[in-house]
């Protein structure tokens, strides 16, 4: 609720003040991420204005990458950090308990769980591009995909929080407000990701690693594991991260398709556990 | 097309059901319409096309239960089965199987299984198949299609065990590709595509997909106010520990999905779930299932 309380302020605020949002969001989390944010979000936002203003001379394909930093920084407020997609509950259930079998549970995603049909979602939104009509139908497959209402709610929110983000910080004349549309995380990138003439592959890989990132920080919260194997793990999926976005040039709406039934059931079972720190 | 004496012989491990001549393979369509007459649910069109057959036990001041029959004896690679049931506004039906669907191993052909569901307006569908049976190889494509009027009230329930483990047999050379489409007064609410294929690399034994599960049961309950059902179905779920399982409420409708390592676990829960749910509706479940 806070989170998307703060994503509405940020419509309406320009790039600046958006810092500030995201300090009083660093605030309710806890400390050392409020230095993290801050410290992020303004480097990032002094390189964006630098490049703008030409202080930095650089070539249209730096530009594209310095926002695939922005907007994949963990900074880019978008309120990941709320969600673990049921990692929680496999962590109670005894699936998931060290750096192993972390690895091998969102390998798993990344090969035939939620992470593929997402990086089809982005794709095919992307393909859209600033085709209205074709976005809202996939934004209501996505959504209707998500078998879970946690799910669906980690989705829309980040995907309302990255759109209005884009609106606000990075907007471009053929970005549609789409106002009043629920969209999925993969389908708002795909979006600005086309808008703002992003490259798939990168733009994938990109998203892609900062998804795993997220849920590698959820096991870290979650103490079962520490920094260094946190990163230790990240490296290991490296491989199939790389190999997923490689393929998404290829992949459509047809080659939609999953096999992770417990992995899902995780996030079925979570909306009753106990003891929780996310909301999925 | 299809002679029922070749068709037995499929079930002769010596023969393979997958090495039977395209002359031989089913191709069903089964149709059915109910409308509303007065107080009663009437059959308005019914068609019967193929290895596949309908079947109403008498149902004196009950809604029809319609009873689908395969008089082939279980399906191969290059068979095809579509199923549209529409009940009108109004109406009351349950459709149910007479036994369970056995999946044979396939050489290449796909099994091609279609059902399209239509329920109107303050219609109420009861859509309860006996389980389906996928054997080790074979190889299944499965389309769900149903579509409900906003005041349409379903209980729908699906259940797929892998392999045959009376005989022992483990599920690890099959595939499956399931579509389903869920569309309530025009909007798509719920979609799930499967995906399983032996040779993309990972085994169905992995612990984020199947795990030590062998059975997979998914039912859906849609009414105005389904979303009053989660807790006493989570309490429902709760008293089996055996199975995996969890609800989640998805606006107007309730999903619950189950895996269980134990096909009859499986099937005794998806059973007190629909009991449950029934009661609910104020429906009796068709007889045909409680045989």
């Amino acid at each position: 609720m806070i989170t998307a309380t703060i994503t509405m302020r940020i419509t309406t605020t320009r790039m600046a003040r958006g810092a500030a949002a995201i300090i009083t969001m660093g605030m309710i989390t806890n400390t050392g991420l409020i230095i993290t944010t801050i410290m992020a979000t303004s480097m990032t936002t002094m390189i964006m204005q630098a490049v703008a203003a030409d202080i930095i001379p650089t070539s249209m394909a730096d530009t594209a990458e310095l926002q695939r930093l922005a907007w994949f920084s963990p900074a880019f407020p978008v309120g990941g950090f709320a969600y673990s997609q049921g990692l929680e509950k496999a962590v109670e259930t005894g699936d998931v308990i060290d750096a192993e079998t972390l690895f091998r549970w969102l390998d798993a995603g990344l090969r035939f769980g939620a992470a593929r049909n997402d990086v089809i979602l982005l794709a095919e939104s992307w393909r859209a591009g600033a085709s209205e009509a074709r976005l809202r139908e996939i934004a209501e497959l996505g959504i209707a995909l998500a078998l879970s209402r946690e799910r669906r709610l980690e989705t829309v929110q980040q995907g309302a929080s990255f759109h209005a983000l884009i609106l606000g910080a990075f907007p471009h004349a053929d970005l549609p407000v789409l106002e009043g549309v629920d969209l999925p995380y993969p389908v708002a990138v795909g979006l600005a990701g086309a808008v703002h003439g992003q490259p798939l592959v990168p733009l994938v890989a990109a998203c892609l690693q900062a998804s795993v990132s997220n849920l590698i920080a959820a096991g870290i919260r979650l103490s079962i594991i520490g920094q260094s194997k946190a990163q230790q793990v990240l490296a290991q999926l490296l491989p199939a991260i790389g190999s997923l976005a490689s393929r998404a040039e290829r992949l459509t709406l047809d080659d939609l398709g999953t096999m992770a039934f417990r992995a899902d059931l995780m996030n079925l079972r979570h909306e009753t556990q106990q003891v929780r720190l996310f909301r999925s | 097309m299809f002679t029922s004496a070749s068709r037995s012989d499929a079930t002769d491990p010596a023969l393979h059901p997958a090495d039977l001549p395209a002359s031989v393979r089913v191709d069903a369509r089964l149709e059915l319409g109910v409308e509303k007459h007065g107080d009663e649910t009437r059959i308005s069109s019914r068609i019967e096309a193929g290895a596949f057959r309908f079947r109403f036990p008498r149902a004196h001041g009950r809604p029809p239960e319609a009873v689908t029959v395969n008089i082939a004896g279980g399906l191969a690679g290059g068979d095809r089965v579509s199923t549209e049931i529409t009940a009108g506004e109004g109406t009351s039906i349950s459709i149910t199987s007479a036994a369970a669907e056995r999946v044979y191993r396939s050489a290449c052909d796909a099994t091609r299984l279609s059902a399209r569901l239509v329920v109107r307006d303050d219609a109420t569908a009861l859509w309860l198949p006996q389980e389906t049976i996928l054997h080790n190889g074979s190889n299944v494509q499965r389309r769900f299609e149903i579509d409900l009027a906003r005041r349409a009230r379903l209980i729908f329930a699906e259940m797929l065990y892998f392999g045959r483990r009376a005989a022992g047999e483990i599920f690890d050379r099959g595939s499956l590709r399931e579509s389903w489409r869920l569309r309530v007064g025009g909007q798509l609410v719920l979609a799930d595509e499967t995906r399983m294929e032996a040779d993309a690399g990972s085994p169905y034994t992995h612990p984020a997909a199947l795990g030590l599960h062998v059975a997979m049961a998914s039912v859906i309950f849609a009414c105005e106010d389904a979303g009053e059902v989660l807790e006493p179905v989570r309490a429902l779920l709760d008293d089996e520990p055996l199975v995996e399982s969890g609800a989640t409420y998805l606006g107007r409708l309730v999903l619950i999905r189950l895996l269980a390592p134990d096909a009859a676990r499986l099937r005794a829960l998806a059973m007190r779930l629909v009991n449950f749910l029934a009661a609910r509706l104020g429906q009796p479940l068709p007889r045909a299932l409680l045989a």
